[in-house]
């Protein structure tokens, strides 16, 4: 396998109007994607643009904030309450060799391959076998991100 | 201040040799800068690259994983890896235009800007922002290298 771009970084946040308040108005941020809700993970997603190559097509921030207490950020969230970083997500070509490869190294896949927030298939890896980071792969979209 | 681009993510390892074995083998990556010890911050960094291109396996240009092994471990990644032993990601790095000015606008906002401006990894001016101040992340600024990008 060959390492594909950072497609983004991933932030749990515990209020997303409080975060989108300091990404716009401290950070700068000029280009917010509206709200995305992943129900299967019961979580509310904003990505924030950054410049690179003089566009806005650099690596993406994901806010996310969980809509349940049971949402797959909630146990993040209840070890750092301020929020913080939370996953890495790397782009691949093909989804599922990417599955067979970690696989074979030995990395634990959690679950099968899915839509993520992009609408693109999607895995995560267990942070535990990645050296502490919580990796999401994603399949390189095809078309331009929404 | 207008959002930069995200020069860096930094993550702490124990161990730099694994972690840039594990960055080549196991996620493929094609360059990985050379180590060197930052005596300032009491580390031992290399930059893995990745692309900026969708698909364009093997370039570099993209956002950076920046990998971080304590030469102290009284250092401050020292003492982030004793709560986080097998490490993880550590800080995420803005680019800016002019340190000075970044330094009096998060002042400005009153974010906690720990210490004076100082060369970083990259040979050019950075400082880093509190992150109880920064939504839980530890915020680097750094003045973008000039005819870099």
């Amino acid at each position: 396998m060959q390492l594909g771009r950072l497609n983004h970084v991933g932030i749990a946040v515990p209020d997303m109007e409080a975060a989108l308040a300091h990404w716009t108005g401290v950070m700068g941020a000029t280009h917010v994607h509206e709200p995305i809700v992943i129900e299967r993970a019961g979580i509310l997603i904003r990505f924030v643009d950054t410049p690179a190559g003089g566009a806005m097509n650099g690596t993406q921030v994901e806010l996310i904030q969980p809509l349940r207490a049971d949402s797959t950020v909630s146990p993040f969230l209840a070890e750092n309450p301020g929020g913080g970083q939370h996953h890495l997500c790397f782009e691949v070509p093909d989804i599922h060799e990417a599955k067979a490869w970690f696989e074979a190294q030995g990395k634990r896949v959690l679950g099968e391959p899915r839509p993520g927030a992009h609408g693109h298939p999607i895995f995560f890896v267990h942070g535990d076998d990645m050296g502490g980071i919580l990796t999401e792969i994603l399949e390189t979209p095809k078309e331009p991100q929404p | 201040m207008k959002l930069g681009r995200l020069n860096h993510v930094g993550v702490a390892t124990p161990d730099l040799d694994a972690a840039i074995a594990f960055y080549k083998d196991v996620m493929g990556a094609a360059v990985v800068t050379e180590p060197f010890v930052l005596e300032s911050q009491k580390v031992r960094v290399c930059f893995v690259e990745t692309p900026q291109e969708s698909g364009a396996l093997g370039t570099t240009g993209g956002t950076q994983i920046e990998l971080l092994e304590p030469t102290d471990p009284d250092s401050a990644v020292g003492k982030w890896l004793a709560k986080n032993p097998l490490g993880g990601q550590h800080h995420i790095c803005y680019e800016v235009e002019d340190i000075a000015e970044a330094k009096a606008w998060f002042e400005g906002q009153g974010k906690r800007v720990l210490g004076e401006p100082r060369i970083g990894a990259h040979g050019t001016m950075i400082f880093f922002v509190h992150p109880k101040d920064m939504g839980g992340q530890l915020t680097e600024i750094m003045e973008r290298p000039k005819g870099a990008h």
